[in-house]
């Protein structure tokens, strides 16, 4: 049975190389993340992406994350997929992760088409007999044909994509996580790519998608999660939290909303750095 | 779907300590030969596309270097170039092993950023592709150094088969100096120039071009006392036919578990940090 928890869950991020000044900070309020310079770092400004989270995701689950942009989906799937440990706070994953964020990670321009399924499927965890078992399903999926035979520099974007595409959806995955839909390529070949997105998807205990689309997480998931500044703001069914999304949306766009405590903190941010610059 | 060790380090929890972590990244990244042995060799690869000469430019610059430099040394210092000549090439291979082993340290976790932000990989998977690739380079080299022997009528003996402990020993600290420094120059950028710099000197400070007995007095206290020149030694001497003195393989074996030592406690401290650096 596949599982994770998460308890306590922070994650910040340190800024090295640049004296935050009044602007980033004033930018940061924009972009999304928390600033803050906690006592215990010493004066260094951190950005909080996750803040206290704690939640359990069980075998079987199809779980969405919404949530502005910088509400801490992406950090979420790092630190689920292991990658970020948290500042606080525990993560016990229970099964065998395949994070798919990139799908042109470990693709070498100077390679041809075939080496390159051999090198990104090593990567993605497969052995070499399951990598020769894989090459004519993944060749005919990409459509590259001779194409595969040439270094991947001589290919189109689009081509690019579809060989990236196509070698990452050839894993098993137990536990599958998505940083936005995986598509590819014209109209076309994005019906077939759909299909095996949601094959692949099938095949999987759980999977995780951070997506923008409503329609998409409608359709993908039975569960989902709402972010807000790094923090669970909501957590259930598919319906009920997309409900609550659009309402808060609308109430925002219409100027209901009360600055939250996050918001405070950055307010107390401004007035120190500005004291720092003077 | 198998498990790949090395491309899912297990995460830190109760019963898995930091310490634990460091030392599955490090032997299961170690045991993963096929996977960086094919990143390193892809590399090398590349430098071969497209020229006709490949990786032996550097091969080439060397050996004008070795030749001319060699004849000219002999004839300042009065040395025989039969003798002169294979010590210096043999020397000089070893030192351009180790040079850019170093410079290329301090980067070989700073390339990968894609990589270490889609995948939990062993870093010591990515410094064993550093040193393979270098490792190939270094049996490129070798080439300049037969046709010297040849010249130089270089004995083979019992004590030339100690180039295979000696290598063995030299590439065991290569991972642990590139290991080192890939970690360290994340947070620190300053220190890849910094080790450039210090090469720069080292290479006029080691017995490479000179003799550690043409040092008269307490100045021989500069060979003995240099790490480097032991480090060196324990390829080079078997290379010349000549078995290292006792005294230097302790010297070495001392400098590789210290190294080693001080690897594993870097990476228990920091490895979890790297990711937040990048």
């Amino acid at each position: 049975m596949a599982g994770i928890s998460l308890k306590n869950v922070t994650a910040d991020f340190p800024i090295y190389g640049s004296q935050v000044s009044l602007r980033n900070v004033l930018f940061g309020r924009v972009v999304g993340g928390v600033l803050r310079r906690p006592s215990d770092t010493g004066n260094r400004v951190v950005v909080r992406a996750l803040d206290n989270v704690s939640l359990t995701i069980n075998h079987g689950d199809q779980l969405g994350l919404i949530g502005h942009n910088g509400a801490g989906k992406s950090t979420m799937l790092r630190v689920l997929a292991g990658i970020y440990e948290p500042s606080l706070g525990s993560v016990t994953v229970e099964g065998h992760v395949s994070p798919l964020f990139n799908v042109s990670a470990g693709l070498d321009l100077d390679d041809s088409g075939y080496e390159n399924i051999v090198t990104c499927a090593l990567l993605l965890g497969m052995s070499r007999d399951e990598i020769e078992r894989k090459i004519p399903e993944i060749a005919e999926f990409s459509e590259l044909s001779d194409y595969l035979g040439l270094p991947a520099r001589t290919y189109s974007t689009g081509m690019l994509v579809r060989l990236g595409f196509a070698i990452a959806t050839a894993i098993d995955p137990e536990i599958l996580l998505l940083d936005e839909w995986l598509g590819a390529g014209d109209a076309r070949f994005a019906a077939r790519a759909a299909k095996r997105v949601e094959a692949m998807i099938e095949r999987s205990s759980i999977m995780v998608l951070a997506s923008h689309s409503d329609e998409l997480i409608r359709q993908m998931c039975n569960r989902v999660i709402l972010l807000d500044h790094g923090r669970v703001l909501a957590d259930g069914p598919t319906t009920d939290v997309l409900d609550m999304y659009t309402r808060m949306n609308k109430d925002e766009l219409l100027g209901k909303v009360e600055p939250d405590a996050a918001n405070q903190d950055l307010n107390q941010i401004s007035r120190q750095s500005s004291t720092a610059a003077v | 779907m198998q498990r790949v060790l090395a491309l899912n380090i297990p995460q830190q929890s109760a019963q898995r300590s930091r310490s634990q972590i460091a030392l599955i990244d490090i032997l299961a990244g170690i045991h993963a030969i096929n996977i960086w042995a094919r990143l390193g060799w892809r590399d090398t690869k590349r430098r071969y596309r497209r020229t006709v000469f490949g990786p032996f430019w550097t091969t080439a610059s060397l050996a004008l270097f070795v030749l001319t430099l060699g004849i000219l040394w002999a004839n300042l210092w009065g040395h025989d170039p039969k003798t002169y000549l294979p010590y210096l090439t043999a020397g000089m291979v070893c030192w351009s092993l180790f040079s850019a082993v170093s410079t290329e340290g301090g980067a070989c976790l700073i390339v990968q950023e894609t990589l270490i932000k889609q995948l939990r990989i062993s870093y010591t998977l990515l410094v064993c592709a550093t040193v393979w690739r270098n490792v190939i380079v270094f049996f490129h080299n070798l080439i300049i150094y037969l046709l010297v022997c040849i010249y130089g009528g270089v004995s083979i003996t019992w004590a030339t088969l100690l180039f295979i402990p000696g290598f063995i020993l030299f590439c065991a600290n290569a991972i642990w100096i590139v290991g080192l420094l890939g970690a360290v120059c994340t947070r620190y950028r300053d220190i890849q120039q910094l080790v450039g710099s210090l090469l720069q000197i080292s290479m006029f400070l080691t017995p490479i071009l000179w003799t550690p007995d043409q040092l008269k007095g307490r100045v021989a206290l500069l060979a003995d006392l240099n790490p480097l020149y032991h480090l060196i030694a324990i390829v080079r001497d078997p290379m010349l036919g000549v078995a290292p003195a006792p005294m230097q393989w302790i010297v070495v074996l001392a400098i590789t578990v210290a190294g080693w030592t001080l690897l594993i406690r870097v990476m228990t401290k920091f490895r979890h940090r790297i990711v937040y650096w990048i």
